[in-house]
């Protein structure tokens, strides 16, 4: 009996009375036709697909292929997922998590580079055709699949993990402790999911990632302050050294700011490599 | 549920002879790993495995003609990106720069080499080709601007690390355009003599 008189209550108390009643119905007024407009109109567009197989032997071309909007979902992987289901089963490409977490999916679409799940397929649009290449200046695999390898190795090369003091101070002899405010200086470093997307859009990274001493590009210099600005590690200096050790390896940074502009995860790279080196030129 | 209880099925049945076989698997290999390794050498100490210790492998020599190489195409890069202006006008930095460096070296070598000073050839343009001093000017003045505030943009970044962002660069960019084609036009078209 007391729990009816509570949904009564509840349902009293959740009805729309007054000004705000006002505002619910116009609100849910003004939506209704806009959705229904936008489900009904047929939308073709033309796919520009970067097409290589090393199999066939044909040099990489650009393959059309007309899709109609309305059939598929919001996103440019959800369209080329519907290419690969209904017109073309050889079109390859990386993904895993359709949800802009994995970075598996990172290509050029309409001249810049972005994650397919979370880029819309409106917003890509551009003279009724939608331009979809492969990470810029990578070696290709086949059709958008880039060969990360070296990308890997570099990140490999920043030593990409904690390296504690030995006598550092441990919760129950295992956690080590941070700060509230040392673990703020982390934010907007940690969330890096190793797209590619940033190292790939900066010319600087085209024209001199290749060989040992190459530029390391804003994704792994971004790692590398993550590491540097964690209070818990106690050799900074070290990778201080590595990073310096080439002028190649931070110092080809122009400051073009790309890498920051394209983040799927709205990171700031640039912003990462100037403050390292400001440490190099203050230490 | 037809799945489940199949899966039920193939456990009950087949799972004792899958563990043994599985267990047959793992004592060969771990066998045939660790043979070479115990194995006491005559005249020094036997050898110690470690956990830490690389395994031991063997090397296969094969000739470079052999060996695949994977032809991979490097993808397309300054033809299809779309480039947006701090971008644009970071080239424009390398390239006005450059231009500078060229027009000094020309000036001094004029300076030092020539048979003239080079005010007498400045005076000899004005004279002879009237048409051409307003572009002269506007090519100088322009390398010069431009190169100067976005050269002090860079050291402001480099010693403060502030507005590395992506709005406010687009805004400085625009702030700088601003400044320079003012700037371009006063060193054009007034003479400061």
């Amino acid at each position: 009996m007391i729990s009816n008189i509570l949904r009564r209550a509840s349902t009293i108390a959740m009805r729309p009375s007054g000004l705000q009643a006002a505002f619910y119905t116009t609100e849910a007024k003004a939506e209704v036709p806009v959705v229904k407009a936008a489900e009904k109109k047929d939308h073709f567009v033309n796919f520009q697909i970067y097409r290589y197989n090393e199999e066939v032997g044909a040099k990489p071309y650009v393959q059309t292929y007309n899709v109609n909007l309305k059939e598929c979902g919001p996103m440019i992987l959800d369209a080329l997922l519907l290419i690969k289901n209904t017109q073309d089963p050889t079109l390859s490409f990386r993904r895993s998590c359709r949800e802009g977490i994995c970075g598996s999916c990172a290509m050029n679409i309409d001249g810049s580079n972005t994650l397919a799940c979370i880029k819309k397929t409106t917003e890509a649009i551009r003279g009724n055709s939608i331009k979809v290449y492969p990470l810029p200046h990578m070696h290709v695999v086949r059709d958008l699949i880039p060969d990360l390898t070296h990308f890997y190795e570099q990140h490999k090369s920043i030593k990409p993990w904690l390296e504690p003091a030995v006598d550092a101070p441990r919760y129950n002899g295992k956690e080590l402790l941070q700060s509230k405010e040392n673990r703020h200086k982390l934010d907007g470093l940690y969330e890096c999911i190793l797209c590619a997307c940033c190292s790939t859009s900066c010319p600087s990274y085209w024209w001199s990632e290749g060989g040992d001493g190459g530029y390391l590009g804003p994704a792994v210099l971004l790692q590398a302050y993550r590491w540097i600005a964690d209070s818990r590690d106690s050799s900074t200096k070290d990778r201080l050294a590595i990073i310096s050790e080439d002028n190649m390896k931070i110092y080809k940074c122009h400051t073009i700011m790309n890498c920051t502009r394209v983040c799927p995860k709205h990171l700031n790279p640039a912003l990462a490599i100037a403050k390292i080196k400001s440490l190099l030129a203050h230490n | 549920m037809f799945g489940r209880s199949l899966h039920s099925f193939t456990n009950k049945n087949f799972n004792p002879i899958l563990k043994s076989l599985d267990r047959a698997l793992v004592n060969t290999t771990y066998n045939s790993v660790s043979a070479p390794i115990i194995k006491p050498q005559r005249g020094s100490a036997p050898e110690v495995n470690y956990s830490t210790q690389p395994k031991h492998f063997t090397i296969t020599e094969k000739k470079a003609e052999e060996l695949r190489v994977p032809k991979q195409p490097t993808s397309p890069h300054v033809l299809i990106y779309r480039f947006p202006l701090p971008a644009v006008m970071s080239i424009l930095h390398r390239v006005t720069g450059v231009f500078l460096g060229l027009g000094l070296f020309g000036v001094c070598s004029t300076a030092l080499f020539a048979p003239q000073d080079v005010t007498v050839y400045i005076d000899m343009l004005k004279t002879n080709y009237p048409l051409l001093v307003y572009p002269a000017k506007f090519c100088i003045a322009f390398p010069l601007a431009y190169h100067t505030s976005t050269g002090i943009r860079h050291l402001f970044w480099d010693e403060t690390q502030k507005g590395i962002t992506t709005p406010l660069a687009e805004s400085t960019c625009k702030i700088i355009i601003g400044i320079v084609s003012v700037a371009t036009f006063i060193f054009t078209f007034f003479s400061f003599n």
